[in-house]
């Protein structure tokens, strides 16, 4: 089996589900297409199964490329190309039934002003990933030092009871990490595993199957006792997860099986 | 029932035949426009039989991706208008279809370029760009320096030198329009916004066989490519989805044609999972 995986950086979490798929006899194609010149007519269908693991728009539109000349990649592009949408992510939780902070969208910060009489906000870039652009808002000046960037999402800020609830689904079987956010230090990344109550595993599970899949990392905030979803990833970090480059690397072989015989559907629940 | 959606001050003639000519049929049509308030994501629910994707902003864009999602028809459909937006994966598909591109490259690292450079001009666009914007020509490596670094992706393609002109191709269905217009890239750029010439040219076989094969290629039913007429024959530099039109005077009985017999092909129905999980096949 031939896996491709296109990728900026590496985690211990998924170098070491390197190692594993290695070890099982898969051959591993490691693209990193910023540091590559590119020729598009050179790129081509060379693995079973390409696994999306950067989340930059250039391995978004490689990945795109290679899907449109007929791979199959893990999650299938285009899902991760909508769920890289916060605004179709918001409204897709919504639909499904999760509970999420209520959420606006404007193209100029200024137009956030009148919500701020009612509470902080968390305002997010549309399109983004790994944290970047985010800022909690209390004060109307405070919007105005926002450099502008296109298109803003201002959800509702609710205080969280505790650390971050990093919620992690692989094939259906759920991982509860809490961790504190934002990370002060590298080991805060790992967190410390806990047992879901049965509200977080409805939660996690309505937010995968309404975008068809069951490879996905959940943010959530509990605050005052009630879960909110602020964030769903098309390929989490799995860092803390225990044994995740086992669990990780069984549910890749089992995908790539699916790709080889022409199974591109890659959900459990369809 | 129809919504239309567009975000222009100044409403594009064609379309406002296109509206003239269903309303006249019985259409019922809402025209959208945006980008000028809060909104909330969670209202925005399927309540019109088809959807009009005129406008190319990231608010419409967002927008009709919720919409398709919950499984509203959209013109053209949603998946085909994204890809459109992404030059990477339209030039890549579009040369593994046979159609006629420019040598195509791309990288996250500028100082990879400099070999190519030296053997030949190129074009850098952003990856989602728009009429133009932010596009580079690179005479030489050592104008490469001068070049910003990009923020988003770059597209970067061989220069075809051409006569100085762009062949504005359009597309209804299977009726293929031309007009020439001096390029952009030339640096005969319009000034103040306003908008190059265009005149209707004759649509060679050539032309019309590469414009409808773009066609079947991305899902699109409505429309456009630039097209440089090179030393080895036309080349695809750029498409767009619905495009203006400009310059093709018979357009809007045609679009609006296309419209009324889309509107009522069969669709079928689909719940968001469904439609989530069809993106995946």
């Amino acid at each position: 089996m031939r896996i491709g995986v296109i990728l900026d950086w590496v985690n211990p979490a998924i170098g070491e589900t390197f190692r594993v798929l290695s070890d099982r006899g898969v051959k591993l194609d490691l693209l990193r297409p910023e540091e590559r010149m590119v020729d598009l007519a050179d790129l081509r269908v060379e693995n079973d199964l390409y696994i999306l693991k950067s989340g930059t728009e250039l391995a978004l539109s490689v990945a795109g490329a290679l899907h449109a000349l007929g791979a199959a990649t893990l999650n299938p592009y285009p899902t991760v190309a909508m769920m890289r949408n916060k605004i179709i992510v918001t409204r897709m939780l919504k639909e499904a039934g999760v509970p999420t902070p209520d959420t606006y969208v404007a193209s100029d910060p200024s137009d956030f002003r009148p919500l701020l009489e009612f509470g902080p906000l968390i305002l997010k870039p549309y399109r983004g990933s790994r944290g970047a652009g985010i800022h909690i808002v209390r004060k109307p000046q405070e919007l105005d030092g926002l450099k502008l960037d296109g298109l803003m999402l201002a959800q509702r800020y609710h205080p969280p009871d505790g650390p971050d609830c990093k919620i992690y689904c692989i094939g259906g079987r759920l991982f509860g990490i809490r961790r504190i956010w934002p990370i002060q230090k590298y080991e805060d990344k790992l967190g410390q595993p806990f047992d879901l109550s049965a509200e977080l595993r409805d939660v996690a599970l309505r937010s995968g199957a309404v975008f068809g899949i069951d490879l996905y990392g959940l943010d959530t905030v509990v605050s005052d006792g009630r879960p909110y979803v602020v964030d769903v990833q098309k390929f989490g970090s799995y860092m803390g997860v225990p044994d995740a480059p086992r669990v990780l690397a069984d549910y890749i072989v089992a995908a790539g099986t699916r790709a080889m015989r022409g199974e591109l559907q890659l959900s459990e629940s369809a | 029932m129809l919504a239309f959606r567009n975000n222009s001050r100044s409403p594009n003639q064609v379309l406002v035949g296109v509206f003239d000519i269903l309303r006249g049929r019985g259409f019922h049509i809402e025209i959208g426009i945006a980008e000028r308030m809060l909104l909330r994501p969670e209202e925005l629910s399927v309540n019109h039989d088809l959807y009009i994707l005129k406008s190319h902003t990231d608010l419409w864009l967002s927008l009709a991706g919720v919409l398709h999602l919950q499984g509203a028809r959209l013109l053209n459909p949603y998946l085909p208008c994204i890809a459109a937006q992404n030059k990477i994966m339209t030039a890549r598909r579009l040369h593994a279809a046979g159609v006629p591109v420019p040598r195509s490259w791309v990288t996250g690292n500028l100082n990879l370029l400099s070999v190519v450079a030296a053997e030949r001009p190129l074009v850098m666009k952003p990856f989602d760009g728009r009429r133009g914007n932010g596009v580079h020509i690179v005479n030489e490596p050592r104008q490469l320096a001068s070049v910003p670094s990009p923020r988003r992706p770059v597209l970067v393609q061989e220069f075809v030198p051409g006569s100085g002109e762009e062949l504005k191709v359009y597309v209804i269905g299977s009726e293929v329009f031309a007009a020439r217009q001096s390029s952009a890239i030339h640096g005969k750029c319009a000034k103040n916004g306003k908008s190059l010439q265009r005149i209707p040219c004759p649509v060679s076989d050539e032309v019309r066989r590469i414009a409808l094969r773009c066609g079947e290629v991305s899902g699109l039913g409505l429309y456009g490519l630039d097209m440089i007429e090179g030393l080895d024959g036309p080349v695809v530099v750029d498409l767009n989805y619905f495009p203006s039109y400009r310059g093709v005077p018979e357009a809007a009985p045609l679009v609006a044609d296309y419209i009324e017999a889309y509107a009522f092909e069969d669709f079928p129905r689909l719940t968001p999972v469904e439609t989530a999980a069809a993106a995946g096949q």
